[in-house]
């Protein structure tokens, strides 16, 4: 097949603070026409930056100091800005990106969007025009694609805008489009819809696409070779078999090795203890303020939610955005006031017991690592502050307490009068769980403790967790979203939809077996590397 | 939508009625409206005589709703200083304050908006440094002192322009550069940090993965975004002017409502400053329901 | 509301959805020193307190002093003038310099002094507003639109006339019609920040309400309301000014930049000096204010980028 892209040595580097920062090193590839490459990187990584280099869209600090970008034996970096955008960007190359939500603008219909964007490449009618967006609208497999021509991007959910921007990339046909993490921002079911979409458009236009993703697991379905970049240079470069099988670098070999040991069961016991924590019929109802023109919405956010948390045991509860799983999380921890039913603790109405006994009881791990923090205050006081709360202790103790605390979770004392935006991620969530635990509560209630985190930083924090949930015999409730974190996890298994309990039962149960519909949908939408590795043997064989 | 503009006049309302309570209580309890007219030296007898006069004798209830009423039937109440229903007075008075109003967010929008859209798009080159000199500038200079300069100015060295009465259109030019210029700032930096935003923000990235570059990128696809909330800070700015016409008016003698508050406050004139203050009240409040249907009107995320 | 939007566009950092707190010490420090507009600004700024404070007593000049046969005296660089009044003398024969210098000392307290009496009410009502919501939320609404719906000026003017002029009065006239810019900043950072993971993890380890708005919440604004607070000193001085200027402010014989304009007004074709210098000197001391403002807005906002030199 002959050459499309060749990118050789490609340079760029931030001028910040008068020196330079080199951020990309001698990026090279080759890509054919019709290949399909994923380019696979933690945030920093440098795996954006090197197609915003090829698209132009280079932020303005950033500097090409070297390299070359040959497309169809074109040099593209000597072509003048009008050239370029009116030849090659959003006709021959053309981009999506993550966030459907501000991709599109908001004040234009979809309809105008896209026929600015065909009729400004191709010189034809007005009427032609509207045919092709309909017909591309048709391709991306929007229905009603008529009246969504008239439709304003605040309209679509998430998943509809993201058809639509793969839509105003591929109306001009282009030879190759890349794709910035199109599903990060989606939905875990939505996401698999839009994969198999770009998989399927890939083929009929026959065009070549650069995939870019912190996913392996995403990254692997779709693409025939893969580069694995850190720290703004390639660290591995293959077939996506060999990649997968045989890796060679170090780090490709550390990111596949989190990815398995989460993909591998623990051996769980089964716990036959009472319930520490009883739920019974909660319902949450939210009231969104009224908006100009606007009536006041009415929200679900859980609805007669029933559960009982066994002493000791992981649970997990499993849910896309919006099924109300942290709703539940924060009515358990009396953080949120129910509208119905009963969370008892140990016997004990959750709204009944003070607050200094609460917190003894249970305590939250948040998501965010950036918001967790009280940025004004020193790491020090951050863990302190429960005990000078809680405990008449003296001033000596509560350091003792503290310091014996961050060593338990893998700090040391030097954190102690740091503040947090001195900290990474990882960090900031250490300190977030020694909080949490300084007062030995016997439940942790934990709300995806570990989306926001690299890869390698994840399974890290998850072996914290496993590690404190052995020593301190703690209950942890887990809520995530992420099918591989519970695999490796949890004991027990809620799934949740729409505010209601859909199913129930043991990890193995639901994960192997799964009964519901929704339960099924949501297991065959985790991107294992086995299921890759096993078409990739089956092709073979 | 109707129902968004009703429950907005009833905030409205309900405001208006606040305000004529507060302003009617602070004007005829807080101070003793007799005392006012009388003057700091008036002896007892004399206040006591006024007080009988006036009715300011009776609960001031009663004569809150005898105000109120009034106003229903189109009584604004009669003027102690000039003598004259303030009804009248307003009449008369108008015309040369939306005058200056209008002809004053025109020179607003004249400067501040070119100069907010040059600058956004060459951060921190001249003209950007420029606008933002202006914009300090304009933002320091006490309004009345640039109205006393621009008399010198173009009464002795550049003489185009009057510089002092109301008769003609040409009269207006420099009041209203002067009001005008107040609004300048806060424009201009809407202007400049909206458009700035929304040539950051993703979907303009998309128009350039899209292959749209240029002025054209700029036309198409970012300015009406940047105007949307420039658009009804104006609206809300033209509902100011009115308020702010009491400075400008007084320095280039224009017989305005500005003026016309000025005179009654030293007067003393109770029945002409409350009205007065209540107009301006309901005036802003006007602007201010305007600005938000034109924003919803034109920023579809609003709309229904 | 409108007044919202356009709040929102010229203190972007109080409304977006980053995170946001102070950046560390030394970025700050770093970024201050390299702000080549705050730097002037809070220069100037400490110069004129300076003068403010130790001019009159170090010059020992009177601003009361008045001497009939040395009225209206041009300035020293005029033809006529003498270094012994180096601004020239006024109508009733006092030393402009002295006065001008006096007015200082009027402009910087009632400046401060309403700025500090609007922070206290809006913040207070904008916490409470942000933190409790709901029909707090709606009272404190309703009265930031009464607020912003009087004419302040006309208002100011009408009850400090009435009540009978002093600065006290003055500050307090003023502050109380000036605190809608604090309200709503204070009011949708609050809202804001305890929807912050860390004021629920404070709720949760059983931190009271008090404690929470004092040790998490209000730490959080204060960059916010320092930057709002410079704005209303400048507003506040203007407003004293344009007050005393339409003389129903500060009252003669007391010094104040506004009066002066006003007494010099009458002789604008003769004397000019009489209006052009205490109307720069208003202007050097609000530009002072705001440029060191709009600087402390750059500092403070962690997604700024204040260049190197």
């Amino acid at each position: 097949m002959n050459e499309l892209l060749k990118i050789d040595n490609l340079n760029i580097s931030f001028q910040s603070s008068g020196s330079d920062l080199k951020t990309l090193k001698d990026f090279s590839i080759n890509l054919k026409e019709r290949e399909s490459l994923g380019i696979v990187g933690e945030s920093g990584s440098g795996k954006t930056l090197s197609m915003l280099a090829l698209t132009r869209l280079l932020p303005k600090q950033a500097r090409i100091t070297s390299g070359s970008i040959i497309f169809r034996n074109k040099i593209l970096n000597n072509l003048l800005n009008k050239n370029f955008y009116k030849e090659i960007s959003g006709n021959k190359i053309s981009m999506i990106f993550q966030e459907p939500m501000t991709a599109l603008n908001p004040v234009h219909t979809i309809g105008k969007q896209l026929l600015d964007t065909y009729l400004y490449h191709n010189d034809v009618s007005f009427e032609k025009g509207v045919l092709r967006a309909l017909e591309i609208l048709d391709a991306v497999q929007l229905s009603k694609n008529k009246q969504r021509m008239e439709q304003y991007p605040h309209q679509l959910s998430g998943g509809q805008r993201q058809r639509v921007m793969i839509a105003l990339a591929l109306i001009n046909n282009p030879d190759l489009l890349i794709a910035d993490e199109p599903t990060t921002a989606l939905d875990v079911t939505v996401q698999k819809e839009i994969i198999q979409l770009i998989s399927k458009l890939r083929e009929t236009i026959g065009m070549a696409l650069i995939f870019i993703s912190h996913d392996l697991g995403v990254v692997s379905q779709i693409s025939d070779n893969i580069i694995v970049m850190k720290d703004g240079e390639i660290v591995e470069k293959g077939s996506t078999s060999k990649v997968l099988n045989k890796p060679e670098h170090i780090y490709t070999q550390k990111l596949l090795n989190c990815l398995h040991k989460l993909e591998n069961d623990q051996k769980k016991e089964k716990l036959k203890n009472s319930p520490i924590i009883s739920a019974r019929d909660i319902s949450k109802v939210y009231k969104l303020p009224a908006k100009i023109f606007k009536k006041p919405e009415i929200i679900h956010a859980v609805k007669n939610v029933s559960f009982d948390v066994k002493t000791g045991e992981t649970l997990a509860i499993v849910g896309e955005s919006g099924s109300g799983k942290s709703t539940v999380a924060k009515i358990i921890n009396g953080l949120i006031v129910k509208d119905n039913g009963e969370v008892k603790i140990k016997g004990q109405d959750v709204e009944d017991i003070s607050l200094s006994r609460r917190a003894k009881l249970i305590q939250p791990v948040f998501q965010d690592p950036y918001s967790t923090l009280n940025p004004i205050h020193t790491i020090g006081y951050i863990i302190s502050r429960p005990l000078v709360i809680n405990d008449n202790l003296s001033n000596h103790n509560i350091k003792t307490k503290v310091i014996e605390i961050l060593e338990l979770v893998g700090l040391s004392e030097e954190y102690y009068n740091r503040f947090p935006n001195q900290l990474s991620g990882g960090q900031r969530q250490r300190v977030a769980i020694a909080r949490a635990i300084i007062l030995k509560p016997q439940i942790l209630i934990c709300d995806e403790p570990t989306s926001a985190l690299d890869v390698t930083i994840q399974s890290q924090i998850l072996d914290l967790l496993n590690d404190l949930k052995q020593k301190l015999k703690i209950t942890i409730i887990l809520i995530s979203h992420d099918i591989s974190v519970v695999k490796y996890f949890s004991d027990r298994i809620i799934v949740m939809y729409n505010g209601q309990i859909v199913e129930t039962g043991n990890s193995e149960d639901i994960i192997n077996n799964p009964k519901e519909t929704y339960t099924k949908k949501l297991m065959s939408s985790v991107f294992s590397l086995k299921q890759k590795n096993q078409i990739l043997r089956d092709n073979f064989t | 939508m109707l129902r968004f503009v009703a429950g907005r006049l009833i905030v409205v309302l309900s405001v208006g009625i606040t305000l004529s309570i507060v302003t009617f209580f602070l004007l005829n309890y807080v101070i003793d409206p007799a005392q006012a007219i009388a003057g700091e030296e008036a002896l007892f007898e004399e206040i006591e005589q006024i007080r009988e006069q006036y009715g300011f004798d009776r609960s001031i209830t009663v004569r809150y709703f005898e105000w109120v009423s009034g106003i229903f039937k189109g009584d604004l109440g009669v003027s102690y200083y000039w003598n004259k229903p303030v009804i009248s007075l307003l009449i008369d008075r108008a015309p040369e304050t939306i005058t200056l109003a209008l002809m004053s967010v025109s020179v607003t929008i004249l400067i501040a908006i070119p100069l907010g859209i040059l600058a956004a798009l060459n951060p921190n080159s001249l003209i950007d440094r420029l606008a933002l000199g202006i914009a300090v500038t304009a933002q320091a200079v006490p309004n009345f002192w640039l109205g006393l300069i621009m008399i010198l100015i173009f009464a002795l060295a550049i003489p185009i322009f009057p510089v002092s009465g109301d008769k003609t259109l040409f009269h207006f030019v420099l009041p209203s550069i002067v009001l005008g210029a107040s609004s300048v700032p806060a424009v201009m930096r809407l202007m400049r940090t909206g458009l700035l935003d929304v040539i950051n923000a993703d979907f303009i990235r998309t128009a350039r993965s899209s292959g749209f570059y240029g002025w054209r990128l700029i036309f198409n696809h970012a300015l009406r975004n940047a105007l949307l909330p420039v658009v009804s800070v104006l609206a809300v700015q033209l509902g100011n002017k009115f308020g702010g016409s009491v400075i400008t008016e007084s320095v280039f003698a224009i017989n305005g409502l500005g003026r016309l508050a000025l005179e009654s406050i030293l007067g003393a004139d109770i029945p002409t400053v409350q009205i007065l203050v209540f107009v301006f009240a309901i005036i802003f409040l006007f602007f201010n329901l305007m600005a938000d249907i034109l924003n919803a009107y034109l920023d579809p995320r609003l709309r229904l | 509301m409108i007044f919202k939007i356009f709040l929102k566009r010229l203190f972007p950092r109080s409304f977006d959805n980053d995170i946001y707190s102070l950046p560390p010490k030394d970025l700050i420090i770093r970024k201050s020193s390299n702000h080549a507009g705050f730097k002037f600004g809070l220069t100037l700024l400490l110069i004129i307190f300076l003068f403010a404070i130790f001019g009159p007593i170090i010059l020992d000049v009177s601003p009361y002093e008045q001497d009939l046969t040395k009225r209206l005296l041009p300035p020293v660089w005029k033809d006529g003038g003498s270094w012994e009044y180096i601004f020239g003398t006024d109508g009733n024969g006092r030393d402009y310099f002295a006065r001008i210098l006096y007015g200082t000392r009027i402009s910087l307290t009632i400046g401060f002094g309403a700025a500090c009496v609007g922070m206290i009410i809006g913040v207070t009502l904008g916490v409470c507003a942000g933190y409790f919501g709901g029909w707090v939320d709606q009272i404190v609404s309703y009265l930031l639109t009464c607020q912003l719906a009087l004419p302040g000026l006309l208002l100011a003017m009408t009850i400090v006339f009435l009540i009978g002029p002093s600065i006290t009065v003055v500050i307090f006239v003023i502050g109380a019609t000036h605190w809608a810019f604090f309200l709503v900043v204070s009011r949708s950072a609050t809202q804001r920040i305890k929807n912050l993971d860390y004021v629920t993890a404070a709720n949760a380890i059983g931190a009271s309400k008090f404690q929470i708005i004092t040790r998490d919440i209000i730490p959080n604004t204060v960059s916010q309301i320092i930057v709002i607070f410079t704005l209303e000193v400048g507003i506040a001085i203007l407003n004293e000014a344009s007050l005393s200027f339409l003389g129903v402010g500060i009252q003669p014989p007391t010094p104040s930049w506004g009066l002066l304009i006003a007494e010099g007004k009458e002789a604008i074709f003769f004397q000019p000096w009489l209006i052009i210098l205490p109307g720069i000197a208003l202007f050097i001391l609000v530009v002072s204010i705001n440029m060191m403002g709009d600087g402390l807005r750059d500092i403070t906002d962690p997604n700024s980028k204040v260049s190197d030199k």
